[in-house]
């Protein structure tokens, strides 16, 4: 699955929450854009995400191999589904 | 001197309570001055916790909730430790009947029911309703609260909120047959 899936799946998962921020497509999304400092997810959030990609991508997803200054940045947390997605 | 029971209140020192839950509601201090204030009015609480704003701690039997250390009793949240109608004469009238263990991250708005033990490490998500104990190390949403994922790290205690977030796992729903 390319990155660029992957973008569009958790822009999509939390699509309402973005445009509530003024976001209106996974193209407009900095890298470094910070998804909790944002307000997009809190830890709920954060957890159905989570659980929504697994079943997206059918796989478990383990957070604790990306920096913890990373989990929260879209642009990170993308690359690393992305490689989760085609190990 | 007879056996203390839940309808034998003393008038005084329950209106003492009363004056010291309303001392502790905005005075400042979450560790110092509204624990304390919590402390002289009968809780149960370890140093090192945190009182919010505009908690309240059970109005009328303060002693029948146990706090343990590092844990955090968020803004506005309530803890309930009996209702009159329960029945609860026939419990030890000593008996903690709401205890938080250690390192507990109770969330804003958060109401906690009588009868339930909250597990080390365990968090309640803001606004959430505990009707029922929670296990250790478990994150709990809604009313009812419900546990939607395990802790691998406490929220309480000086973890970063980033590294609480890295550190959760889901519950992950079953597969029935599976």
């Amino acid at each position: 699955m390319s990155l660029d899936d992957i973008r569009k799946m958790v822009y999509g998962n939390l699509q309402t929450h973005f445009e509530n921020a003024g976001i209106h497509g996974h193209s407009e999304i900095d890298d470094s854009y910070d998804m909790v400092e944002s307000g997009i997810v809190d830890s709920l959030g954060f957890v159905n995400l989570m659980l929504a990609m697994e079943k997206e991508l059918g796989l478990t997803i383990d957070f604790l191999t990306l920096p913890t200054d990373q989990v929260s940045k879209f642009g990170a947390l993308c690359l690393f589904l992305e490689k989760q997605s085609n190990q | 001197m007879g056996k203390k029971t839940l309808y034998d209140e003393d008038s005084i020192r329950g209106l003492y309570n009363r004056f010291l839950q309303v001392l502790a509601l905005y005075a400042p201090g979450g560790k110092s001055i509204r624990a304390r204030l919590h402390r002289m009015r009968g809780v149960r609480m370890d140093e090192n916790v945190w009182v919010g704003t505009a908690a309240i701690l059970e109005t009328g039997h303060p002693h029948l909730i146990r706090i343990h250390s590092g844990s955090v009793i968020g803004i506005r949240s309530v803890i309930i430790a009996h209702f009159r109608e329960m029945g609860i004469g026939k419990r030890d009238a000593d008996e903690p009947t709401v205890t938080i263990e250690e390192k507990v991250f109770i969330g804003p708005g958060a109401i906690i029911l009588p009868n339930v033990r909250i597990g080390r490490g365990a968090v309640v998500t803001a606004g959430s309703v505990v009707t029922t104990s929670v296990p250790p190390m478990t994150l709990v949403q809604g009313n009812p609260a419900k546990p939607v994922a395990k802790c691998g790290v406490p929220l309480a205690g000086g973890t970063s909120y980033k590294d609480f977030l890295r550190n959760l796992s889901p519950i992950r729903p079953t597969v029935p047959g599976k």
